[in-house]
Order: structure tokens, then sequence, then C-alpha cells
């Protein structure tokens, strides 16, 4: 496999050459970032637009081009003397797109990439803190970020981590207030919103203490009230 | 008298121009993996005849200039040898040949092979795990070529070796072809893959 550091030196030796180079990989992968790090002067074209992307090949020496995979009439495009940075959305390169490119780089996915987790997570939350002005620490379970949609559901996770912790008691009051607003209109509202707040209380709680002994002493409840209230939320 | 004692026979094993070495009865007892080629394209009882032909009259060498042609081999010169009446040597000297095709002119760029070479290499050892080695001189001139196919054959052939355990690559110049574009000459270059 491809560490993201060989596609990096790959990509740098090929500056200098005459060459096509495409970039295959998962959508959200990092690697239109990647290319606009080492290619910020070149012209980029989308290749969903043909004539834009005909006119960019016929004027242009170093032309990268986005959104490869909807390129139509790939076995007439120009490569000849030009350096060509082509980003494909996809697993696997066709056969006939192949055809075309000097240097094929496959992107792993953020769930190949597990070792780099750490920093990566790290980086964008210090981003998402930055724009949220919050300053307060934000503790993170690598094992529970979200990696199914690569940047865009971690960056999401994260998000929801950072508002999640800094989220103050009253902050709390007034979203059950609004929730409530929105869906108190029903018979049995009650006994139908309570779960809202008692079953997150007992969850912690258990995680917390994991004795149901010791919950039912931190909550002051009796310890029979305690069984029934998990098997109702099913919690046991 | 020279007293070096290097083994040269790996000199005349890879050398591009047939040696031949016979016994006294016209058998082989040695020949370079040229020779064996050109084997294919002749007899080597019509061989062992052109070395008793040109043979010099007592020993040492014989130096003959004449042109001789086995299928698509030429040769512009043969070298006749022996020192005992035991076995006699025969080599065979290629013509310089000459190509003229105008059409490898066509969208190509003065290029540094080697960095062709290296950027390939880079995208290769990516996947590859066993030992690669590089030979080249980086004195070379530039080459004309066109860059993007020449690498995408190069990424095809590199392709085949992904699985060995061993790879060496070669570059090399030539000696005696050289090819003409637009009536002008250009020295050739030898690219060699063994895995």
């Amino acid at each position: 496999m491809q560490t993201i550091e060989d596609i990096r030196q790959g990509l740098l030796h090929t500056k200098s050459l005459l060459t096509a180079s495409v970039l295959v990989g998962a959508p959200y992968t990092g690697k239109q970032t990647l290319v606009r790090t080492l290619y910020p002067h070149a012209v980029y074209a989308d290749a969903r637009d043909t004539d834009a992307l005909m006119h960019a090949l016929s004027n242009h020496t170093e032309v990268v081009i986005e959104h490869f995979e909807t390129a139509k009439s790939v076995a007439s495009l120009d490569f000849d003397n030009r350096r060509v940075i082509a980003i494909y959305n996809g697993q696997v390169l066709p056969p006939s797109m192949e055809e075309k490119f000097a240097f094929i780089y496959f992107m792993p996915s953020l769930k190949e990439r597990r070792g780099e987790l750490p920093e990566i997570a790290e980086q964008i939350l210090k981003s998402i803190k930055e724009q949220l002005m919050y300053d307060g620490e934000v503790r993170v379970d690598l094992d529970r970020l979200d990696l199914e949609q690569n940047f865009r559901s971690l960056k999401m996770s994260l998000y929801k981590e950072v508002i999640l912790q800094s989220l103050g008691r009253s902050d709390l009051e007034n979203i059950l207030h609004r929730y409530f607003l929105e869906h108190l209109d029903i018979e049995n509202g009650y006994k139908e919103h309570l779960p809202l707040f008692e079953k997150p209380l007992l969850r912690a709680g258990l995680e917390k203490y994991r004795s149901q002994l010791k919950l039912a002493k931190a909550l002051g409840i009796n310890r029979n009230t305690l069984r029934k209230k998990i098997y109702e939320h099913h919690l046991d | 008298m020279n007293t070096i004692s290097t083994d040269f026979r790996f000199i005349v094993e890879d050398d591009i121009h047939p040696f031949l070495l016979f016994n006294k009865n016209g058998r082989v007892k040695y020949l370079n993996q040229s020779a064996e080629r050109l084997s294919g394209s002749c007899s080597i009882g019509e061989l062992y005849q052109l070395a008793l032909q040109y043979a010099p009259k007592d020993f040492g060498t014989r130096m003959v200039y004449i042109d001789l042609h086995y299928r698509t081999y030429l040769f512009y010169a043969i070298r006749v040898m022996y020192q005992n009446e035991e076995e006699i040597g025969l080599h065979l000297y290629n013509k310089p040949t000459l190509i003229n095709d105008s059409r490898l002119g066509e969208n190509t760029v003065a290029t540094d092979l080697n960095m062709l070479i290296e950027a390939q290499i880079t995208l290769f050892q990516a996947q590859f795990r066993g030992e690669l080695q590089l030979m080249t001189d980086y004195q070379f001139p530039k080459i004309e070529i066109n860059q993007n196919a020449f690498s995408i054959l190069l990424r095809k052939v590199f392709a085949q070796f992904v699985e060995a355990a061993h790879v060496r690559v070669s570059v090399k110049i030539k000696v005696g072809e050289s090819v003409i574009v637009d009536g002008k000459k250009y020295p050739l270059l030898v690219l060699e893959m063994k895995g």
C-alpha cells in the first residue's frame, strides 16, 4: 500500500517532468488538498466541463484535472508534453483511463491510516475550536470517530464532540426546552419524553459506577426501582 | 609483459561482438553470448572454415576487413588468433547500424532519462519489497523522448517485476549503433531490467 509520504515524494519527483499522473481514491481522502499544496500555481480544470478541460489542456502546460471519473472521450485527451495531475474519485481506475497515465497513485482511506489519525484529529480539532472560539479541553476517543466517509465524517464527528463537550447545564436545558416546544403535542407526553433525560442519566451512571448497587446509592433511589428502569430502557 | 591477474572472462562474455574458440577438430570450446545468438543465423562449421581461411600464417593474430552477412547480422571485420596447435579463436566485429526514422521526432522533448527512471522507481518502491539496483551514468546527454509515452511503458515494465526478490536496472550507451532523425545522427541508449 502506498503511504501519503510515498505519494507526496512521487508527485514531487514528477514536478519537473512533462508526464501525466493520477491520484485515485475514495472521496474525502485528502487528494485535492495534497495536490493543491504541491501544485498551487497550476491551472485547475473540472472534468465535468469538457469544454473548459479541453481549453485548459490546449493552452497550459501544467493542468490539474478534478473529478476525472466524469471525464468523457478520455482517449482523445492530449497529455503529450504537459504536466497533468488528475484526481479520480473511486477505488479502481478503468483500464481505458489507466492507459493515459505514467504515474498512478492510490490514496489510502482514513481507516488504512490509523497510525496518522491522532495527528490528523488533533489538527482538525484545533481548527474547529478556533472557528467556534472555544478554548476548553476536548477529550476525543479515537476509536469512536466516524471514518466511513473519511475526512467528511471525521470532521462531522469532531464538530459534534466539541459542541457536546462545550455545552453547560443551561445549554442542555435550552436544547430540551426547544425540543419539547416542537414535539410536545401528543398524549402521555410525560411518559413519552421522560427517557430523553432518564436514559442518558442511567447509561452514564452504569458506565461510571459499573455497579447497580453503587449507582442506586448515587442516584438516591431504590435498587429494585433502578433495576426496573434499566430493564425498561433496554440497558441491561 | 603485463602481469595483471584480473579475470577478464566476463568482458569477453558480455562483448557485443561474437567470439568463438574452436578445438583443432572444429568443435566449439567456448562461445560468448553474442556468438550464441549468431549461431542461430549461421552454422558453426561455416564460422570454423572462416577462421581457418583467414588464420595467420604463424602463431599470433590476424585482422581482416571483410563484409560478412548472416541473416540480420552484418560484420565489417574479423580477427583470427591462435598460439598453439590445439585451439583457434575467431572474433567478428559488428557493422555500425544506422536507423533512419524521422517519426521518432514526434512530440519529443530533450529529457534526462535518469529523472524518468528515478521517478518511476519512486512509484515502484511503494509496492516492491525486494532489492533494487540502478546502474546508470548521470553524465548521459539528454535524449529526445516523449516523456509521458515512455513513462507509461516504464510503468508497465516495472509492474512485471513487483514480485521479484531482486531487480537490476541498467542504462548504457549502445556502442556501434546510432539513429538518424531529420538527417542528424544520435547515439542509442540501452535500458535493461533483470529480475
